[in-house]
């Protein structure tokens, strides 16, 4: 199902702007800065779960629910293999109904690092920019398409 | 020759002090000194002087001018191997915690502390300063007891000047005796909050380590009576020993109101702003969860924690993912508040900077 999604958002990036594809429940948001045949420049992948896949949500009891969201962040972590550096929960947090995933310490070169935020049903994705005492900010980063398919194909499928 | 012992120690007290100047900055990002932290002492890696002395060998057994050599003939020896004898051990001097506290206020030019006007509380203290009649004899005061007992023969006529003998009877024994006196004594409380969120390292955590014992050296030479309390949080605040204080991990996200909740709840429960000095340190890499939450946070800073403490400290450790917005929130809602200090640690070297920040208010 989540490889259909991909495959249509892939289908859809031709030109710079925010892209936007459904499929059976789940979405795709890509901040597009430039693309080619083979890769993609972004600023932000977004990927909605389907509502009934959301492992923070339904009504379980909030032990359930905790446990669910610490699955969920070692599952990102996973889903992120992709990417050119490992990704690793950083902050799990049940009570606030969120994860953050970064990328490992040792991977991040000239103050720049990978970051996912999770609620359990929508997923962030950027590329931070960390220079010292300054603020934190955005940065486009570069995907090849069949990185970007995997990682939206995994994530999507949660 | 006599050797006057005071003048050396003097002087040796002098030299470690000097030492202690000169490299100040190291160490206060050194965390060796606060290792060996003693209740009053710390103690401090001194450099020893090797005296050179004259060592004999066996004469034409080769070796370093011991004849012709040929270029690239190795020397002989036993060339590269690890050593079997013990290795040299570092000198230490023992520095006291007011020694310490007094040349960081001199290298840092820090103003001494002013306490607010009302916040004292009366401590008793026993002073010396009566005669009494009975009394243990290790407090026996001769003087006033030989004076008794001449008094005593005087007035009974058997005092004689040609035969001068004082026998102190029982009567005449004076002691020392004390009062106790109600004496106003400033008492300051620090609160240390820290972030122990999965984004807060091992270094962020050594760093405040750091910060929070010259903190401590400062503030305890500055107040009498100073109670610190221990506060950690990530999405939950609790209080904790110094101990885990300082070694703590968690995973949680970052919750800083709820640090803010427990600082309020502990000043109202335990420590009335009318009888105490109080200081909040809050240390953390700023990474709130949600802007929703620092608004949260500058409201209770405003109504519910300013208005109680003499200094509220905000120190931001960058940990490999830089640092968060936390400090140019609170800069722009504070900027120019005389109560707020904050300060950006971004590492080790930046303790004394930052130190400086905090404590240069004099309050």
């Amino acid at each position: 199902m989540s490889d259909g999604l991909a495959r249509a958002l892939d289908a859809e990036i031709v030109v710079q702007g925010v892209i936007c594809v459904e499929h059976e429940g789940r979405r795709a948001e890509v901040e597009v800065v430039e693309a080619d045949r083979l890769a993609v420049r972004v600023m932000r992948v977004r990927v909605v779960a389907g509502g009934g896949a959301s492992p923070a949500g339904g009504a379980g009891p909030a032990g359930g629910r905790s446990e669910s969201l610490h699955e969920t962040a070692t599952r990102l972590a996973e889903a992120f293999r992709g990417l050119p550096e490992r990704m690793i929960p950083i902050e799990v947090s049940p009570t606030l109904g969120g994860a953050v995933l970064r990328s490992a310490p040792e991977d991040v070169r000239d103050r720049e690092y990978f970051e996912a935020r999770t609620d359990g049903r929508v997923t962030d994705l950027e590329r931070i920019h960390a220079p010292a005492g300054e603020e934190r900010r955005a940065v486009p980063f570069t995907l090849t398409r069949e990185t970007l398919r995997r990682i939206v194909e995994r994530v999507g499928s949660g | 020759m006599t050797l006057n012992i005071d003048q050396d120690v003097q002087r040796f007290r002098n030299i470690v002090k000097g030492r202690v100047r000169k490299d100040l900055k190291k160490f206060m990002s050194d965390g060796e000194m606060i290792g060996k932290q003693g209740d009053k002492y710390v103690k401090i890696p001194l450099p020893s002087i090797n005296i050179p002395r004259l060592r004999y060998g066996k004469n034409e057994s080769g070796g370093v001018g011991q004849g012709e050599g040929e270029g690239g003939e190795e020397m002989p020896g036993e060339g590269q191997k690890a050593g079997n004898q013990p290795g040299e051990h570092e000198v230490e001097a023992e520095v006291s915690l007011e020694e310490l506290a007094q040349i960081l206020g001199e290298e840092l030019q820090l103003p001494r502390i002013e306490p607010r006007g009302k916040k004292q509380i009366a401590a008793a203290h026993d002073r010396y300063t009566g005669i009494a009649r009975i009394g243990p004899n290790a407090l026996r005061h001769t003087r006033r007891t030989f004076q008794a007992s001449l008094q005593r023969q005087i007035a009974g006529g058997t005092w004689d000047p040609s035969r001068p003998m004082l026998v102190p009877t029982k009567e005449d024994m004076r002691f020392r005796s004390w009062k106790s006196k109600q004496e106003p004594q400033s008492s300051a409380a620090i609160l240390y909050v820290m972030d122990v969120s999965g984004s807060m390292g091992k270094e962020q955590k050594e760093i405040v380590r750091l910060e929070a014992f010259w903190i401590d050296t400062w503030l305890k030479a500055n107040y009498k009576h100073l109670e610190a309390r221990y506060l950690i949080h990530d999405a939950a605040a609790r209080e904790v020993d110094r101990d885990t204080f300082f070694r703590v991990k968690e995973s949680g996200g970052t919750l800083i109101s709820s640090a803010y909740a427990l600082v309020e709840r502990l000043i109202s429960e335990h420590y009335p702003p009318e009888e105490w000095n109080l200081y909040v340190f809050q240390f953390s890499d700023g990474d709130n969860w949600s802007s929703s939450d620092t608004k949260t946070c500058m409201d209770m800073l405003r109504t519910r924690i300013l208005p109680k403490v003499n200094l509220f400290a905000y120190g931001q450790v960058e940990s490999e993912y830089g640092s968060g917005q936390f400090f140019q929130d609170i800069a722009k809602e504070f900027n120019g508040d005389e109560r707020v200090a904050i300060s950006r640690i971004p590492d080790r070297g930046a303790i004394m900077g930052s130190i400086r920040d905090f404590l240069g208010k004099g309050r």
